[in-house]
């Protein structure tokens, strides 16, 4: 008989729970994931109740999703989908802010270091960033009480870290990194933008030669 | 259409004398002997701009775009032919060494000098084809498939590139130092020429190539990084896009047939945890939970209670009280309210504490408000409900209903 073991555990609780999990959200189960055939012994474990292992399209992070869902799984995946779709367009707006507010214009990836301090230097330079923070902090219905761009900031971070989006990071509480979240984000807008029908760049350009 | 015409001389030229080009390039360095028979064919070409005439030379030379262009049609087939002419030269290098053996046994002095030229020769050679090929990985890497405009196309050319890599490496593998060294023997002449020159020569390849392999990997998830980086970007560009020209846009999934995976995420705790009144993202989960209360404890409204407690009310009568459900509880106590608060308005908490509802204090208020809200007019005339409001420390302007006051209108 297998004795009692305190990662497994945890890791199968955050899978069941629907976490994301990956090396910035829980990096002991990541790494003992990737050790030896614990993966194996979960995804069996899995298995017996009813739900497989998962892994986001860009292979950072896993989760565990249900194989047959029942009535009551099916009401908690159409309340889920709910949230995700009504919280869709801030995070649309939140993830132009992102690429705004990057370097070389790359859209936030799981792992990715974000600084406070950096990303409230660009807003305060930038009106057109700062009117992105209001519609995102507006559009995800985020409460804050301040009228500045760092109280703004902070509460976007907060809710960020509050929904699994990112994790302080270090001991300053000033730094976070992106968890898997963002990649399961990408993975269901794929998914909408194919059930949708929503026009990829290159296909709106075929339509408007098309029309021309 | 001038354009056009001009593209269309210089490709129908190409394609015509294709054989001339190629042979040119692959075996001539680009130069082209003017003779009798390929007059006009040289005419043609260097009409149609794909080579130049240099003066006081025998030959034309051909464009280093033409050039260019060549060598990247006929890359696979030079791989191939290199990969075997590596490979026939060492056959020919050990069969021209087994000679030089028997020449030195029979003590042939010309026989040795022709072998021993021989194997330098075919050493030479084959360094040269190594090298060569080498230079293709260098200059790939160099230029990073800079003529490639599509980011897809260039990552599968450099998916394409490491595996023509593993098929060098699995060449040079087969020429290792030992096989050489027992080829060799204690010759001093075959020593110095397998042993050190030849094998120095592949060992140097062998880093050049590991050292490409590397470079060429880095690159392919640069690459995939790239391409990644692209196709995200590319679905929020059209996700804001689409916000702006439907500002009203809400993704529905109700007509879906089977949820794909990424939808299907287990939820055994994040359905059963308990909201935070006190945070408004759990509004819609407070909300959710009242309502699937209501409706699922509508049919347990005509079930009977097992058990009973006994409440005092301010008449001092005994009233048993079903507690098995909160459609019960909510049914029992709009039933009793009449009684109930006859003296004054009757609290909603106190009423929650005397009953022991199961679910917590929040839920007991919002589900007695939404069964008041689903009363008929007639009754609602008769109910009237008053909060107990404090403002609220954490949403501003807000406040926080910590009590519903309900009084019952007689008559």
């Amino acid at each position: 008989m297998k004795s009692f073991n305190p990662i497994f555990k945890e890791t199968i609780e955050l899978l069941l729970a629907g976490k994301v999990i990956c090396e910035t959200s829980a990096p002991e189960s990541f790494q003992y994931f990737f050790a030896g055939e614990h993966q194996q012994e979960a995804e069996n474990y899995l298995a017996q109740i009813g739900r497989s292992l998962l892994y986001t399209k860009d292979q950072k992070g896993f989760y565990a999703a249900i194989n047959t869902p029942n009535k009551k799984d099916l009401r908690a995946i159409k309340e889920r989908f709910r949230e995700v779709a009504g919280n869709l367009e801030g995070f649309v707006v939140l993830l132009r802010m992102f690429k705004g507010l990057s370097p070389s214009s790359r859209p936030i990836t799981a792992s990715e270091t974000i600084r406070e301090s950096t990303l409230l230097d660009a807003i305060t330079d930038s009106p057109s960033l700062q009117d992105q923070l209001d519609d995102v902090i507006h559009k995800l219905k985020i409460s804050q009480k301040g009228v500045q761009h760092k109280t703004k900031l902070k509460a976007l971070l907060s809710y960020l870290e509050k929904h699994d989006y990112l994790k302080s990071w270090g001991k300053s509480g000033i730094t976070y990194r992106a968890t898997a979240n963002w990649s399961l984000l990408y993975d269901q807008m794929e998914f909408i933008q194919q059930y949708e029908a929503i026009p990829l760049r290159d296909e709106q350009a075929n339509a408007q030669t098309e029309i021309i | 259409m001038a354009k056009v015409d001009e593209a269309k001389i210089s490709a129908n030229a190409l394609a015509k004398h294709i054989d001339l080009i190629t042979t040119a390039c692959l075996e001539e360095n680009g130069q082209i002997f003017e003779s009798e028979k390929n007059k006009n064919a040289i005419e043609a070409i260097i009409k149609a701009r794909l080579a130049t005439r240099i003066d006081d030379e025998l030959y034309v030379q051909l464009n280093q775009t033409t050039r260019k262009f060549i060598q990247h049609a006929t890359r696979g087939y030079r791989q191939r032919s290199s990969s075997g002419e590596v490979s026939g030269l060492d056959t020919r290098l050990r069969q021209n060494v087994e000679s030089y053996k028997m020449a030195k046994r029979n003590a042939s002095i010309r026989d040795i000098e022709l072998f021993s030229s021989e194997i330098v020769v075919t050493v030479y050679e084959i360094i040269e084809v190594l090298r060569n090929l080498l230079l293709h990985f260098t200059q790939t890497i160099q230029n990073d498939f800079a003529n490639i405009a599509d980011i897809d196309l260039k990552l599968l050319q450099c998916k394409n590139c490491i595996a023509e890599a593993s098929v060098l490496n699995r060449l040079l593998s087969t020429m290792n130092i030992s096989e050489y060294s027992s080829l060799a023997g204690h010759e001093p002449f075959l020593e110095r020429y397998l042993s050190r020159i030849l094998m120095a020569a592949v060992d140097s390849c062998t880093r050049d190539l590991i050292d490409s392999t590397h470079r060429l990997r880095a690159n392919l998830a640069r690459l995939q990084k790239d391409f990644d980086d692209f196709q995200k970007s590319r679905l929020i560009d059209a996700f804001y896009s689409h916000y702006q020209r439907t500002p009203s846009f809400l993704p529905d999934i109700e007509g879906i047939e089977s949820y794909p995976a990424i939808l299907r995420l287990s939820s055994l705790k994040v359905s059963n945890r308990t909201p935070n009144i006190n945070d408004y993202d759990h509004i819609d989960s407070i909300i959710a939970q009242a309502q699937n209360i209501r409706s699922s404890n509508q049919v347990g409204d005509e079930a009977i209670a097992q058990e009973s407690v006994h409440i005092m009310d301010k008449m001092d009568a005994v009233i048993d009280v079903p507690t098995d459900g909160m459609g019960d509880n909510l049914k029992f106590f709009f039933d009793a309210l009449p009684i109930l608060s006859i003296e004054k308005p009757y609290s909603a908490l106190t009423a929650y504490q005397a009953l022991d509802v199961k679910y917590s204090a929040s839920i007991w208020l919002i589900s007695l408000m939404t069964f008041y809200g689903e009363m008929s007019e007639e009754e609602k005339r008769r109910v009237t409900p008053s909060f107990q409001e404090e403002v609220d420390p954490i949403f501003n302007g807000n406040t926080v209903i910590s009590d519903v006051l309900f009084r019952y209108t007689h008559g």
